[in-house]
């Protein structure tokens, strides 16, 4: 029982990180969206639309996850909207590498150059907590699976 | 957990969620990264500044072009009415750009360019390519901005820097400076000027006033590139005296006539706007130079030709897959500058291929035909860096003494056919090939994997709401 509740709170730290974690990106990507960096006229290799549009979208989208892990009580939706989004950065990230584009990745927008932080910092940063939020979300997510799991037995039994 | 405690954690979050709220506002609010997203133009002050603007460049650039290639009509202009419909539709675009205000500028405008499209149509030293100059250009445009596209990749493939952007878009540039006053001067000429508008993105171009460029903060970053680049590739050049955090915007004046200069300069000068940057080219030089003295603005000139052509020609040429054999060479419509050049692709200035205006002024390179050979060295400058395969077998319906029938394209776009002045259908492959540029195959299944990803966890929501 108190191995439970140990591991309730660490996945109940996590979530709370995580939805930190895409507020702070997701309100960087809505900053960027207001400037006029020549990157915002470019356009997304893959989804073919102009960098301000998806950074507008994808800040709206991380900042809607992560206000909901903030207040939401459903541990699984809200690790499972972490995973989503963590999977989708990480397909995102292997079709760049996969396609030969290897410039750092624009997650933060244009905010890097304003806070005067070079953009290949800023990539590795955003590696570190994409690893983070993909292992973390995905480890909670098989955690509630087999808790979940266990409960079906014991109702069974 | 108790209900106290559950108000306390409410409380908690609650307080946090307003913290980072305020945080992203005081953010918002910070004078430094407004300013860095109002700047219309990066701060420039000294050489270092301006090349490492270069970095972010291409990429802006090259997809400007992709948007570039559509807004070229094909339409012969081989009879009277062709040209009538020729006419009227230039001045339409003349007024939707608001360059026309008056009937009297309408009047003047509508007569230089029926006298330029009926030269078209009818000079002899247009010859038999007259009825196909817009198909031309339009081809030409579409192979320079796959010719750019690819080279695109290249550079995002390698993380490239400066030196590959000079070896791609800013190749086209260079050489010849000389000092007028106390402005520098970077001379373009015609062979390369339209690769400039089409790489950054112009607006329609008719035939007289070719480009007027609205301020653009990646058009205006491009030309900071490239004046950068320019002023480190020629010893001597005092391009970095040029103080561009004055400038407030840019302005490409690309081959225009006096007329044309005239009229978008005045316009510009009656808005009220100052601190321009204007990029004049070699014709314009020519023929308006002195339109703008005693204007608060910065003049830059620029002349292309020679060595950094060769460059750019070799690609695009390339990328028409015309096969180089000892039958078939590019012969070049270019000036007697380009001997001179010893970089040159070793094409020899052909007067017969020569196109030039009333006023002796050559035309751009959109005029490039495919003639005898004069050198077998051009065939291996193009195979060593070209595979062979890249070429068609026989090219020569690309030219075939003016009745062109079948037009060989790049792979991905499929062969397209020109006939009666139109292209038919691409087929869904060659547009997906356009859309996506070269890999579009694997962008597609990336995007089908996300697809496959948000399509999961909307699933999983699902079956978990109706499981409870």
């Amino acid at each position: 029982m108190r191995f439970v509740i140990l591991h309730k709170k660490l996945i109940h730290y996590f979530l709370f990180s995580g939805a930190l974690l895409l507020f702070a990106t997701g309100s960087a990507k809505l900053i960027s969206v207001i400037g006029s960096a020549g990157i915002l006229g470019a356009y997304d290799p893959f989804l073919l639309i102009q960098f301000r549009y998806l950074f507008g979208i994808l800040g709206a989208v991380e900042l809607g996850v992560a206000l909901y892990c903030l207040f939401s009580k459903q541990f699984w939706l809200r690790a499972l909207l972490q995973a989503w989004l963590a999977t989708s950065f990480v397909i995102y990230r292997l079709g760049l590498i996969w396609i030969g584009y290897h410039r750092p990745c624009h997650c933060l927008g244009n905010l890097t150059d304003a806070l005067h932080i070079s953009p290949q910092t800023a990539d590795t940063a955003m590696k570190i907590v994409l690893g983070y939020l993909l292992l973390g979300s995905y480890g909670t997510l098989f955690w509630l699976w087999k808790q979940n799991r266990q409960n079906n037995l014991k109702k069974a039994a | 957990m108790c209900e106290r405690e559950i108000f306390r954690m409410k409380r908690k979050r609650s307080c946090l969620v307003s913290v980072l709220l305020l945080c992203g506002f005081c953010l918002l609010g910070n004078g430094n990264i407004i300013q860095a997203a109002e700047s219309k133009l990066p701060a420039v002050s000294d050489l270092k500044d301006l090349l490492n603007l270069v970095i972010d460049v291409p990429t802006n650039v090259s997809i400007s072009a992709i948007g570039s290639w559509k807004r070229y009509p094909l339409f012969p202009l081989s009879t009277p009415e062709q040209i009538d419909a020729a006419v009227d539709r230039e001045i339409a675009r003349f007024k939707k750009r608001d360059v026309i205000h008056t009937p009297e500028q309408e009047a003047k405008s509508r007569e230089q360019i029926r006298g330029i499209m009926t030269r078209y149509a009818t000079n002899v030293g247009m010859g038999k390519y007259a009825e196909y100059y817009y198909g031309n250009r339009l081809r030409m445009d579409r192979l320079l901005y796959r010719g750019t596209n690819v080279s695109l990749e290249k550079f995002e493939g390698t993380n490239a820097g400066v030196g590959d952007i000079n070896a791609v878009n800013t190749s086209l540039i260079v050489l010849n400076t000389k000092a007028l006053s106390d402005v520098p001067i970077i001379r373009v000429s015609h062979l390369g000027k339209s690769a400039i508008k089409t790489v950054v993105n112009t607006v329609d171009e008719p035939p007289i006033l070719h480009n007027i460029l609205q301020p653009d903060p990646s058009v205006s970053m491009f030309l900071c590139a490239l004046l950068g680049k320019l002023s480190s590739s020629q010893p001597g050049m005092a391009v970095d005296s040029v103080k561009f955090d004055d400038v407030k915007a840019v302005q490409l004046i690309n081959g225009a006539s006096t007329y044309g200069t005239k009229v978008s300069m005045e316009s510009s000068v009656t808005n009220g706007v100052t601190n321009r940057l204007y990029v004049f080219t070699s014709e314009t030089i020519n023929k308006s130079g002195g339109v703008i003295k005693d204007t608060n603005h910065i003049r830059v000139e620029i002349e292309t030709v020679s060595t950094a052509n060769c460059a750019f020609f070799t690609r695009v040429l390339a990328d028409m897959r015309i096969r180089i054999s000892s039958t078939f060479t590019p012969s070049l419509f270019i000036d007697e500058k380009w001997e001179h050049g010893s970089n040159c692709i070793p094409v020899k200035y052909s007067e017969s291929n020569r196109r030039s205006d009333a006023d002796g002024y050559d035309y751009n390179f959109d005029h490039i035909s495919i003639g005898k050979i004069e050198t077998s060295e051009v065939a291996s400058l193009f195979f060593d860096e070209y595979p062979k395969d890249y070429f068609y077998e026989d090219a020569s319906s690309v030219n075939s003494g003016g009745k062109r029938e079948v037009v060989n394209l790049p792979k991905g776009l499929g062969p397209i056919k020109d006939v009666d002045g139109a292209y038919a259908p691409e087929g869904i492959k060659g547009r997906l090939a356009r859309m996506w540029g070269n890999s579009s195959g694997k962008k597609i299944i990336v995007l089908g994997f996300l697809a496959l990803n948000f399509a999961g966890m909307i699933y999983l929501i699902i079956r978990k709401k109706v499981k409870g």
